[in-house]
């Protein structure tokens, strides 16, 4: 089926987002990249309350937009895994689980990147990921716990 | 068009805040805002006051440069 954006240059909405964190057992980096986040104009949203090996939905949009940032990290330094998962117009297009780590304010990006110089300074890429009619984030921890995981967002809505 | 915004309760007995604009619905847990650095730096120093780790001021000194330096490495 053809589009419009085919033929103007626009952004398809992805069937698979492929990095360094998209497949199931990856390290998490020795990397702040949550504690200045704020500052970046990223938005965080805490998990709540998590069931182990649970996914949890923390944001869903029925409608069109842009996803510029997302990523996610645990809040401090328990052992643990991370699993994120981005449902996009009713696909999965990503969704892996980290090894068990146990560095405080670090996890994965899957759309855009953020990194931590000091408390109050970062940088950070961003990207333009489109979702036509839907966009779905879920985040999932090896434990039981509350507020443990902070998912970080940037999104446009159409 | 007007945006409507409601609260529903999710299966943790958490908010969630519902905005419907039109054919337009987005649900997002709401959380308590992230404390700023110096905030979280605050509290951790509490947290080693309230189970007695820091006992005198030399031990607070520690404390505070610690925290300055995991806020703010490289400085």
């Amino acid at each position: 089926m053809s589009s419009l954006s085919q033929f103007i240059g626009g952004n398809l909405p992805p069937t698979a987002i492929v990095n360094g964190f998209s497949t199931d057992g990856y390290t998490v980096p020795v990397a702040d990249f949550v504690t200045n986040r704020i500052a970046h104009g990223i938005k965080s949203i805490l998990s709540g309350a998590l069931t182990a090996a649970t996914l949890k939905t923390l944001l869903s949009i029925t409608g069109g937009g842009v996803l510029k940032y997302c990523g996610l990290a645990a809040v401090d330094a328990t052992s643990r895994t991370l699993r994120l998962r981005i449902t996009i117009d009713g696909t999965v297009v990503f969704d892996s689980t980290s090894a068990a780590s146990t560095i405080a304010n670090a996890g994965c990006h899957a759309v855009g990147s953020h990194q931590f110089v000091t408390a109050t300074a970062g940088a950070g890429t961003r990207d333009r990921i489109s979702f036509a009619t839907s966009l779905l984030i879920e985040v999932a921890s090896s434990l039981s716990e509350t507020d443990k995981l902070s998912l970080g967002v940037i999104y446009e809505e159409n | 068009m007007a945006t409507q915004v409601s609260t529903r309760t999710n299966e943790y007995g958490e908010e969630v805040r519902v905005t419907v604009k039109g054919s337009r619905i987005t649900e997002e847990l709401v959380r308590p805002p992230v404390a700023p650095p110096e905030n979280q730096a605050v509290a951790r120093i509490k947290a080693l006051k309230a189970k007695g780790a820091i006992k005198n001021d030399q031990e607070l000194y520690a404390a505070v440069q610690a925290l300055v330096d995991y806020l703010s490495p490289g400085d």
